[in-house]
């Protein structure tokens, strides 16, 4: 194939999904590392620390959610990039990226059912 | 699976200096970072589905090859962050390409600003937890 370079949709927004969803990405990623990471640690995080102190509250369930949806989507970009640069039989390249992309569906999946179904604490649920 | 042969020989070999740097530190930050989060959104998600699975997993995160992990994880996604920023810069403002070399290096030192104080507050939580629970419990 000679002549004008071909045009690829999907590549094209992929590429340009990867710098806005990265910037995007950098203020919340920095700012859950700050909150569970420094301000908090693996020492004080615990299952009564989440339900009560974090997904209490719509805000940090969104904040959450806006996390795992765009680093989601961004990591698993970035997969397929990888993937793509390494694995060239076309067999093996399939697989892998379609077993990636069924992997990030059950990890989105898992994530949204237990940030939407997670109940609140009652004690906090009925506070005036 | 050629290239990736290809690849770790030329990255030992190819003296690409502080682009390549960049490049095979970005990919290695960004695998690393994927690995974790599928990893963390799975236990996190046994909030839900399993909370005394929960517990376990973050009694898990406070052993110490989990503690070691975390100061890497947390250097990994500040370097991501930074490193991708100056490509997503460079990307909008072509004309920064020709100051590849200093962004570059501007993102190594941003990196090791931005990770200097999490380090120094993160050790700090491993000291705490290990003299708490005597260093041989764990």
């Amino acid at each position: 194939m000679t002549g004008t370079p071909s045009y690829n949709r999907f590549e094209t927004l992929a590429w340009r999904y990867m710098r806005l969803s990265g910037v995007l990405i950098i203020p919340l990623v920095f700012g859950h590392l700050a909150i569970v990471h420094l301000i908090n640690s693996v020492a004080t995080i615990d299952y009564q620390w989440v339900v009560e102190t974090r997904w209490a509250y719509l805000g940090w369930r969104l904040y959450d959610a806006f996390l795992l949806w765009f680093a989601g989507l961004h990591g698993f970009n970035g997969l397929r990039t990888v993937i793509n640069d390494y694995v060239h039989n076309r067999t093996a390249n399939r697989v892998l990226n379609y077993g990636a992309a069924l992997f990030l569906i059950l990890v989105l999946a898992l994530g949204s059912i237990a940030l939407i179904g997670t109940p609140i604490p009652e004690a906090l649920a009925n506070l005036p | 699976m050629s290239t990736l042969v290809m690849t770790v020989r030329e990255v030992l070999r190819y003296r690409g200096k502080e682009g390549q740097l960049a490049w095979i530190g970005h990919r290695l930050a960004g695998l690393g970072t994927l690995l974790f989060f599928v990893i963390h959104v799975i236990d996190t998600s046994w909030v839900y589905f399993w909370p005394a699975g929960y517990e376990h997993a973050i009694a898990l995160y406070r052993s110490r090859p989990f503690l070691i992990g975390e100061l890497f994880l947390v250097l990994a996604v500040i370097y991501h962050g930074v490193n991708g920023l100056r490509v997503a810069l460079m990307d909008w403002k072509p004309r920064l390409w020709a100051r590849q070399r200093e962004l570059t290096l501007a993102a190594f030192v941003l990196t090791a600003v931005l990770y200097a104080p999490a380090f120094v507050i993160m050790m700090g939580h491993i000291i705490n937890a290990w003299s708490a629970t005597g260093v041989a419990a764990r």
